[in-house]
């Protein structure tokens, strides 16, 4: 096989894995904390998607300024909804993780219908830094490069806030064991609220630079969630280093069977691939998501 | 007891096998809509109801079916309803190895890996000749509702009395021990993995049966609506509202929200999605065990007043 | 304890049937002052909303001119439209209603080819007949149906256009994509046979599933085919993700064609500059000189501030049919409506409206070759009708 075409593939693959990373590490920081698999994860990247898309063709507003708009109102929004919702999940941890998977289930569904009625059903996407670089052999996108930074830099100011703050330190700590936690004095019930607004608000992030590489609508939500589950299936829940990896596999498994299969075959690859890695490691997981 | 239950079961079965010839074309559409519905949450009330396992990709066995009956008519000439008896023994075979490796997963993973699953077979369908590809699969014309609807009408009931069943039985202790807790289920001598499969299979069939009189009834199978999400988001906003692992709750919710979607989806097809999404959030926080068990609690009440009385 | 269970249940079902009964038939209004209603469901959210609104605006246009010039046969006009959001099921209970519940004179057809395909069953069903001007597939017309009637350009025309195009310019090779459902595949369906007629070669052929979000793969695979030209049968939103990936590629072939996408409007606004070049087909364009063009376009713009676009024009062309089959028969009798409407033909806004009497398929409309240059479209085939020549080659990106 032509090594310049592997290499292209490559590329494309990693560059849009950098998008998939920074939304699975979103649902990762909620999962880590409150150990809800928030299914309405897809509808926040394409709300956050569309409003940048909106906002383009209405002033031409620049996506550098719209995501952080996005991620401030995503994060109110969490907010909202972990207090008026989220927080009054049953108090046993099983019917807590059946209730808060029904109740995100219903909240993707409100959510696709509200998109819809604030966006309408069109496809959008943004012409912005539409061109490509060459470089070589490889033509490198502009937008696909832009996003991939800036998913980038993202992922690290999360690292370093989980690392180096007090917020990131109780957010640490709650992950590892709530009782734990609450014995050291971390108001869990704050940390919880703060968690999941930064997980929608990441999840904005990633749709405003989402959007730069894929045209989209209300009703693509789904298929965003279930990639960045197939990311966490990958790299394991609550492992930020492994969902980068899984980012990698994901982004390139869609970008080779695209090419080698047929673009349905990249289509399901994601949920192909989840499904593969829970049959087969499921223990592995399990020991995460249990209890 | 047991003899009244089925002289009941008799008569409702009577009234709405006759109600039809009293309406037109489009009553008969939301009866069949309605019952189907009705049908659907039902089956999902096995698997994620009864042993607790959350499925939002059940839809995967209603595709199935609607394939089978479409790839039967189209391709075999067989009569559609042979068709669709073929799809839920598909789909029950299916369901089998299935069950055993997807029941390994819990939680939101099984939630999720069904959820896959339902999006991969609709890649399938989408991309392979057999089903037609994305132009889907054409039914002779001119058929009209009432024969899906008598199907579909006909599986309801006999899901309904599996329900009846599996509430009153050993199996259906089984399954709910192993609800609230597999290891002890499994210590007090329940076999898990068979109970859940069996459980798994149920709600598979139900679908795959009830698939093969949807094709018949839109008289056209193609690959977004016959796996549509959206199936299985009714089956849990109309169980969680009548009551989730109830034998009346999905009766209930079914039929309330049936009426109520109807109404809202001709105008305001996209505010349907948010009320029916917003309705499960809201029920869950709200009245998390649905309308029959508050029901019943309401009728024990007032028969424990009237027995005071008496007394 | 369970005999009061079942009475409330029994109570319920009673309730619940008794719903039904009361929903169900009521006396049809026959009172010669009332309204004629015309019926039509239209996806107004869903996938294909953009064009659904543009094609429900061409039915409104109509009723509101037809009524202020008296409207039909003495009598008003009233359009009563539901939203399917693009679903077939959804779509099947609306014309119901329509026809069981709200008692509508006449339908017209829905928007895209999966749901009419679905709809023209309840249509035969109730022997109403139905032009679909948004069904340029030929597949739902040849099973049998004698209610509907095709009210649009075939979709294996479309292609004819460009490949004479290539083959006037001496473009030797094809590659071929397109989103896989029913209606892009008919437009491609012909490709193969039509390019071994003009001594071309196809070297690629593979679609992609609707509600596709990333090209790059593909258009990778069709740089690598190496083709001179590249016909993709697509809508707005893939043809405009297509272009997107084809210029991220750096994937420039001599001749650019995109289906229906290229039509819209927004397919200018949506890629600026990176627009020009790129063909479509289009049903219908402003610049026709077909009876009454000229002014509906202008009474569109004026009433809806933005111009029409083709599914407007088939949709108000269709009721302009209508009109003049319920003006011949002289009344509303379905039965005579259907024969009038296998046998007529008319001018309209669209061509001249002619279909097969045994299927219903179209043979009077003929379907042209758009091209955006300069950021503006200009009907470049067949000649007769050609405001200017095809601008060939396609510009390479490096130097736009």
């Amino acid at each position: 096989m032509h090594a310049a075409l592997i290499g292209q593939l490559t590329i494309d693959g990693l560059l849009v894995g950098g998008v998939y990373a920074l939304s699975a590490l979103g649902l990762n920081v909620i999962f880590g904390v409150m150990r809800i698999v928030n299914l309405a994860h897809g509808e926040f990247v394409i709300g956050a998607a569309l409003l940048s898309a909106v906002l383009f063709e209405r002033w031409h507003a620049n996506l550098f300024v719209v995501l952080p708009l996005a991620f401030v109102l995503a994060f109110g929004l969490g907010a909202l909804i972990q207090r008026a919702f989220l927080r009054r999940l049953p108090e046993d941890l099983a019917s807590a993780e059946a209730t808060s998977l029904l109740m995100t289930f219903g909240l993707s569904y409100f959510f696709v219908g509200a998109w819809l009625t604030f966006f309408s059903g069109n496809f959008r996407s943004v012409p912005y830094l539409t061109g490509a670089w060459t470089l070589g052999p490889f033509s490198i996108a502009q937008a696909r490069l832009a996003a991939f930074v800036a998913s980038g830099i993202i992922a690290v100011l999360l690292a370093l806030l989980l690392r180096y703050t007090a917020l990131g330190r109780s957010i640490r700590a709650t992950s590892q064991n709530v009782q734990g936690a609450l014995a050291c004095g971390v108001d869990v019930e704050r940390v919880r609220t703060l968690s999941f607004a930064l997980g929608t608000a990441i999840a904005a992030a990633s749709g405003c630079l989402l959007i730069l590489i894929f045209t989209v609508n209300p009703e693509t939500g789904a298929n965003v969630t279930l990639a960045s589950f197939a990311v966490i299936a990958l790299g394991g829940l609550g492992n930020y280093a492994g969902t980068l990896v899984g980012a990698a596999v994901i982004g390139l498994a869609v970008s080779f069977t695209g090419y080698f299969a047929t673009a349905q075959v990249a289509q399901a690859a994601p949920y192909v691939l989840f499904i593969l890695v829970l049959l087969l490691r499921p223990a592995g997981i399990l020991g995460k998501s249990g209890a | 007891m047991k003899g009244r239950t089925v002289i009941a079961f008799a008569i409702v079965a009577a009234v709405l096998a006759l109600v039809p010839q009293f309406l037109n074309g489009y009553a008969r559409s939301l009866l069949y809509i309605t019952v189907l519905y009705v049908a659907l949450a039902y089956a999902w009330n096995v698997i994620s109801g009864y042993a607790g396992y959350l499925s939002f990709g059940q839809v995967t066995f209603f595709g199935l079916g609607a394939y089978t009956t479409a790839i039967s008519v189209t391709r075999g000439n067989l009569p559609w309803w042979e068709g669709a008896l073929l799809g839920g023994v598909i789909s029950a075979a299916l369901a089998v190895p299935l069950g055993y490796l997807m029941l390994r997963l819990r939680g939101a993973f099984f939630a999720l890996g069904m959820l896959g699953l339902a999006q991969t077979l609709q890649v399938v369908a989408n991309s392979w000749q057999l089903t037609g590809g994305g132009s889907g699969l054409f039914l002779p014309p001119g058929s009209n509702a009432l024969p899906a609807y008598y199907w579909t009408l006909a599986i309801g009931l006999l899901t309904f009395a599996a329900t009846l069943f599996i509430d009153r039985s050993a199996f259906g202790l089984r399954l709910q021990a192993l609800r609230e807790d597999e290891q002890v289920a499994s210590t007090l001598g329940v076999q898990v993995t068979t109970t859940k499969v069996w459980a798994f299979v149920i709600s598979a069939i139900v679908p795959g049966l009830l698939g093969g009189g949807y094709a018949w009834y839109l008289t056209y199978v193609e690959p977004v609506s016959a796996f549509a999400t959206r199936f299985d988001l009714q089956a849990v906003a109309m169980t969680i509202l009548g009551g989730i692992g109830t034998v009346w709750g999905p009766l209930i919710g079914g039929v309330l929200m049936s009426q109520v979607s109807e109404m809202l989806a001709a105008q305001y097809p996209q505010a349907y999605l948010m009320i029916f999404g917003g309705l499960v959030v809201v029920l869950l926080v709200f009245l998390p065990r649905g309308i029959a068990p508050a029901v019943s609690a309401a009728l024990a009440r007032h028969r424990a007043r009237a027995a005071q009385g008496h007394r | 304890m369970r005999r009061t269970r079942l009475q409330v249940i029994a109570a319920g079902v009673a309730a619940t049937a008794f719903f039904f009964v009361l929903g169900g038939p009521r006396l049809a209004a026959s009172a010669a002052e009332k309204p004629i209603v015309i019926g039509a469901s239209i996806s107004e959210t869903g996938a294909y909303a953009d064009s659904g609104k543009l094609a429900l605006q061409g039915y409104q246009l109509w009723v509101k001119q037809r009524n202020a010039a008296g409207g039909l046969l003495g009598r008003q006009i009233e359009l009563k439209t539901y939203d399917d959001a693009s679903d077939p099921a959804t779509a099947v209970r609306l014309y119901q209603r329509l026809i069981d519940q709200d008692h509508v004179d006449l339908i017209v057809g829905p928007y895209s080819s999966a749901v009419t395909a679905s709809v023209a069953n309840v249509a035969q069903q109730h022997h109403m007949p139905m032009i679909s001007p948004e069904v340029a597939s030929t597949a739902p017309f040849e099973r049998g149906l004698t209610e509907i009637f095709q009210g649009i350009q075939i979709a294996s025309d479309y292609v004819e256009g460009p490949i004479a195009i290539a083959k006037e310019k001496g473009f030797k090779t094809i590659a071929v994509t397109g989103e896989d459902t029913l209606f892009p595949r008919s437009v491609v369906a012909g490709v193969d046979d039509l390019a071994k007629k003009m001594g071309m070669t196809v070297v690629f052929n593979q679609l992609y599933p609707h509600n596709a979000s990333d090209y790059s793969s593909i258009v990778e695979k069709m740089k690598q085919s190496n083709p001179d030209i590249v016909i993709a049968a697509s809508y707005l939103p893939d043809s405009v993700g297509l272009l997107r990936a084809m210029k991220q590629a750096n994937f420039a072939p001599k001749l650019v064609y995109e289906g229906v996408g290229p039509t819209e409007l927004s397919f200018g606004t949506q890629n600026g500059k990176d627009a020009d070049g790129v063909m479509g087909t289009g049903n219908w364009s402003a610049e026709l000189k077909t009876q009454g063009n000229a002014s509906f376009v202008k009474a569109f713009t004026s009433t809806f501030g933005h111009p029409p676009d083709y599914h407007a024009a088939a949709n108000y062309a269709s009721l302009e049919v209508l009109g003049e089959a319920v003006k011949r028969v002289g009344s509303l009798d379905s039965a005579k409506l259907r024969d009038q409407l296998a046998t007529l033909t008319m001018p309209t806004v669209m061509g001249t409206y002619k279909v097969d009497p045994k299927t219903g398929i179209q043979q009077g409309y003929k379907s042209l070759v758009l091209q955006w240059v300069n950021g503006k479209q200009f009907v470049i085939y067949p000649k007769a009708l050609a405001q200017q020549p095809p601008s060939l080659p396609f510009v390479s990106w490096s130097t736009r």
